[in-house]
């Protein structure tokens, strides 16, 4: 069993389609879906996270990966149970940029975690209040722009007095630690491959 | 002011990969390459282009003042220190590449269109660049854009101005100066009878800079 989950594991960080078809074939029902997540998907996802950092790879393969995950979720009658965790994730007021957002939900999702998509030059009063009445656990805001961290900076300030429990990650081409740091935002995503990692040291 | 098709003609695949984080010591999948390759066939081969070459009129230690307005950027008055004119131009792929960009569900797809549409009006200022110097034959500087260096976003506006207003039905956001279609380059460069130092990165002072030339 080790070495289908083992092979498993491999197919999806190759993005191997046909070769999960036949290990999923072969596991058949025998298997749960949280053992699939836990044995190979999780393993697989932080090796394509863990490539990126090491420079062996790049965002597309963890998308081609994720792409493998929806697949075999897909494909299976259980569903993943999830992380009972819920995150937001959108693209500040004036930017229209999502690329990067939607990495990042791919990711989140991957991930198992309850992800709620916002959209794009998403308004503090939708980030307020999509926060509220989800009790959202973490808000990802995303902005690819310098001129756009005026928003960026009040939809964290009404985040904080109106959702005080949501935890606020930020990320985007213009920021970096220190424009975090400076944000008080909780935490910051350098590329989708941190955003995991960043995540679960925000809600230790 | 000159409107002009450029045609970009056969892109580099490697060009796109490099700009999506591979390298030839991290190459891509052959599976992606493959993508790519596909996308490079099938994609737009065009960009529309607007220039205006407009005289310096004065230049301070701070700005540089043409007909069309002031240049707020010591970088690029550095670099303009033997220059007679300041190139104003935009890039655009169009809103037909916007419509291309929105439709992919895909996201692997779509960060591969999105990217080739980046290096497309990259490639588009490059040639537009090239038939200056040659038509001129006059000595041009690299391309420098509203945000980079020390010249401020605010600035595109000076730019637009310099190009009728709307050039080529360009439009920027009037707080954020973000530019709408998404892909497009505004920029201004120096040209004048004398060599330029073509690279403003070499007297930046953003070593880390994700443009850095």
């Amino acid at each position: 069993m080790k070495q289908t989950w083992s092979n498993l594991k491999d197919a999806i960080v190759t993005a191997n389609n046909s070769e999960i078809n036949e290990l999923l074939i072969g596991l058949g029902d025998d298997v749960t879906f949280n053992e699939i997540y836990d044995n190979a998907i999780h393993p697989a996802l932080d090796n394509l996270c863990d490539s990126i950092k090491l420079k062996k790879g790049a965002i597309p393969d963890l998308l081609m990966g994720l792409k493998e995950v929806r697949h075999i979720t897909d494909a299976r009658s259980d569903k993943p149970k999830g992380k009972s965790k819920k995150i937001l994730v959108g693209v500040v007021e004036g930017d229209t940029h999502d690329m990067g957002k939607n990495v990042i939900r791919d990711v989140c999702q991957g991930y198992g975690y309850d992800v709620t998509d916002l959209g794009k030059d998403v308004s503090v009063e939708t980030f307020v209040r999509e926060a509220k009445e989800q009790n959202a656990d973490i808000a990802c805001l995303s902005t690819m722009m310098s001129t756009t961290i005026e928003a960026m900076e009040t939809t964290i300030d009404q985040l904080k007095v109106h959702s005080p429990s949501t935890r606020i990650v930020v990320g985007g081409a213009f920021i970096n630690k220190t424009i975090a740091e400076s944000l008080e935002a909780d935490g910051y995503a350098e590329d989708a491959s941190m955003v995991k990692t960043e995540i679960e040291r925000i809600l230790m | 002011v000159i409107n002009q098709a450029v045609n970009i003609g056969q892109i580099d695949q490697n060009r796109v990969l490099m700009s999506m984080g591979y390298s030839t010591s991290n190459p891509a999948s052959q599976v992606l390459c493959s993508q790519v390759a596909k996308m490079l066939e099938d994609g737009p081969k065009e960009v529309l282009s607007v220039v205006n070459i407009v005289p310096i009129t004065t230049k301070s230690p701070d700005c540089i003042t043409t007909s069309c307005g002031t240049i707020k950027s010591p970088t690029f008055n550095r670099l303009s220190q033997h220059a007679d004119n300041v190139v104003y131009g935009v890039v655009t792929a169009g809103n037909q590449f916007d419509e291309m960009l929105f439709s992919y569900d895909d996201t692997v797809d779509a960060l591969i269109i999105d990217t080739y549409g980046s290096v497309l009006v990259e490639l588009g200022v490059d040639l537009l660049l090239e038939k200056v110097t040659s038509q001129t034959g006059l000595y041009i500087s690299l391309p420098f854009s509203p945000g980079y260096c020390d010249y401020p976003l605010a600035e595109q506006e000076n730019i637009f101005q310099a190009l009728g207003g709307e050039p080529l039905g360009v439009k920027f956001h009037e707080r954020s100066f973000m530019m709408s279609p998404i892909k497009t380059i505004s920029f201004i460069a120096a040209l004048g009878t004398k060599e330029l130092n073509t690279n403003p990165c070499s007297i930046c002072t953003l070593e880390k800079c994700q443009m850095r030339r």
